[in-house]
């Protein structure tokens, strides 16, 4: 599997970089939302993920991989790999550039906005929420290919968004039912407020089985995800 | 095991499109030629080989073993040329060849360099720049590379000038040297085929038309022009097609003896080339 990954690589080494330049470039505008730099830290994962399917739908490379000596389940599981090979490397860019802005520039505003993205509780949700749209795309991706994945992906996303905006709404009329969970402090910066779910969490199971629980719930996730791949990707004829 | 290639009662349905119980074998040592009209199913047949699509039955056997539950083990042994390579557009040739070498353990990375020098290929060129000949020339390169026994090329030569296409169809004849090896080739310039195939499949509209060798077909079939008259009741089973022109016939048969026996000087009979089979059998009306 990493064979599949390394050519990934060499296919799609220099817009990996280029992302990794744009997504720094943005680390280093002055962000008050913590949602925001989260938003732009899963999308930095997506966009990663998506370059090597990219050029292999413009070259049509997928013909010449499914004739080489690997069963498809072999190549589901590589982009599987490369998946998590990005969700880390983009965590660390992401979390290291927060670190390192953090650190040097001491306004109000980096350490409202990065201070909460800075914790252990940070990662995880990071890792979450990174691990599930790669779980949810790359099914998709392997029933409908790239094209028409991304347009269901997109859709799908814009219903979220829509759903959480309705929420919002609710939430702002006192809806008794939501207001628990849906408080006017975690409306007013969602991506702190997952975050703190995410501490009392931690703080009610201790660190080492929080992490141990999150990296279950993630491999959970992958495997079920994986399973629904391979099934789909073994049907797909070239 | 004596054949490189068993197919045997090979379907596949999608669409309007049906493939019928297509069964044919490739011999070691041997070039196979397989031709036919556009949407014959020449293409289905080397996806279906190759596991790119799934079949509805019958049963596809490379050196003995099953293209799909030994899936691995048959593609390491098989080279494909595709008609329109598709590799990283914007990787270097030598770059595109790191990304293929790691899936083949035989992979010999000094044969690889040397097969670029001989067709002309800068290593460091990218895919993209490359024109339809030396895209041609650098997939055989990648098919050779990794000491293939079993070479499937389709439509390798269509669009390609007539030097390549020679020295292509060289390229083949020293690989079938080694007796283990056999190749696969699809195409519609049946010329190349006349040059180097040992057998010969033609397919139309998802049926054999005759699998056999290609000295049996070109001594055996002829075409027969004459007037009317070979129209009659008695003649017309000698034909497998005819053509029916408003004073004159011309008409295919796979029994050249026996029509120039029957028809003697009434007829001239020509031996068919290949061409003329494909044309008189996807074009002529049918009667056999």
């Amino acid at each position: 599997m990493l064979k599949l990954c390394y050519k990934d690589y060499l296919a799609g080494r220099w817009l990996w970089l280029a992302t990794s330049a744009i997504y720094v470039l943005y680390a280093v505008q002055p962000l008050g939302s913590s949602v925001m730099i989260m938003a732009f830290g899963l999308a930095f994962v997506l966009a990663n993920l998506l370059i090597p399917f990219i050029f292999e739908d413009k070259d049509k490379t997928e013909v010449l991989y499914a004739g080489l000596p690997l069963t498809r389940a072999t190549i589901v599981r590589g982009r599987y790999l490369l998946g998590i090979l990005i969700l880390a490397g983009c965590g660390l860019l992401v979390f290291g550039m927060n670190a390192a802005v953090g650190a040097v520039v001491q306004t109000p505003i980096y350490q409202g906005g990065l201070m909460p993205l800075r914790s252990p509780s940070a990662v995880a949700g990071f890792l979450l929420a990174g691990g599930l749209a790669i779980a949810t795309y790359l099914p998709v991706y392997h029933k409908l290919g790239l094209g028409r994945a991304n347009m269901v992906f997109v859709a799908a996303w814009l219903m979220i968004f829509t759903a959480a905006a309705g929420l919002e709404r609710l939430a702002s009329v006192h809806l008794k039912l939501i207001r628990p969970i849906l408080t006017a402090e975690f409306l007013k910066d969602p991506g702190k407020g997952v975050i703190s779910w995410l501490e009392a969490m931690r703080s009610a199971a201790g660190t080492p089985i929080f992490f141990l629980a999150v990296g279950a719930l993630l491999a959970l996730i992958f495997l079920a995800s994986m399973r629904i791949s391979v099934r789909a990707y073994e049907r797909r004829e070239f | 095991m004596h054949n490189a290639l068993e197919i045997d009662r090979l379907a596949k349905s999608y669409g309007d499109f049906r493939l019928r119980d297509v069964s044919f074998s490739v011999p070691r040592g041997y070039i196979m030629g397989l031709i036919g009209p556009n949407g014959a199913g020449k293409t289905t047949i080397i996806k279906l080989i190759l596991n790119l699509i799934r079949r509805d039955g019958g049963e596809v056997r490379i050196f003995g073993s099953d293209n799909r539950s030994r899936e691995v083990e048959v593609k390491r042994r098989i080279g494909f040329v595709h008609d329109a390579p598709c590799f990283f557009e914007h990787l270097t040739l030598r770059n595109v060849g790191r990304t293929i070498a790691p899936f083949y353990p035989d992979w010999d990375g000094p044969l690889f360099e040397r097969l670029l020098r001989d067709f002309d290929l800068p290593p460091g060129k990218r895919f993209v720049k490359l024109s339809r000949g030396m895209k041609m020339k650098f997939a055989l390169a990648v098919a050779l590379s990794h000491k293939a026994d079993l070479l499937i090329l389709d439509e390798p030569t269509s669009g390609l000038d007539p030097v390549f296409r020679r020295e292509l169809l060289g390229r083949l004849s020293a690989f079938i040297q080694d007796e283990g090896k056999a190749v696969l080739f699809s195409t519609h310039i049946t010329a190349d085929l006349e040059r180097i195939a040992d057998f010969i499949t033609f397919i139309r509209e998802g049926e054999i038309v005759f699998s056999t060798s290609k000295d049996e077909i070109l001594g055996s079939w002829a075409v027969v022009k004459g007037g009317l008259e070979l129209l009659a009741e008695d003649k017309r089973p000698l034909f497998k097609a005819v053509r029916k022109r408003e004073f004159s016939v011309q008409a295919l048969t796979a029994i050249a003896a026996e029509a120039r026996r029957r028809l003697g000087p009434s007829a001239v009979i020509e031996r068919a080339t290949l061409e003329d089979i494909m044309f008189y059998l996807s074009r002529g009306n049918g009667h056999a």
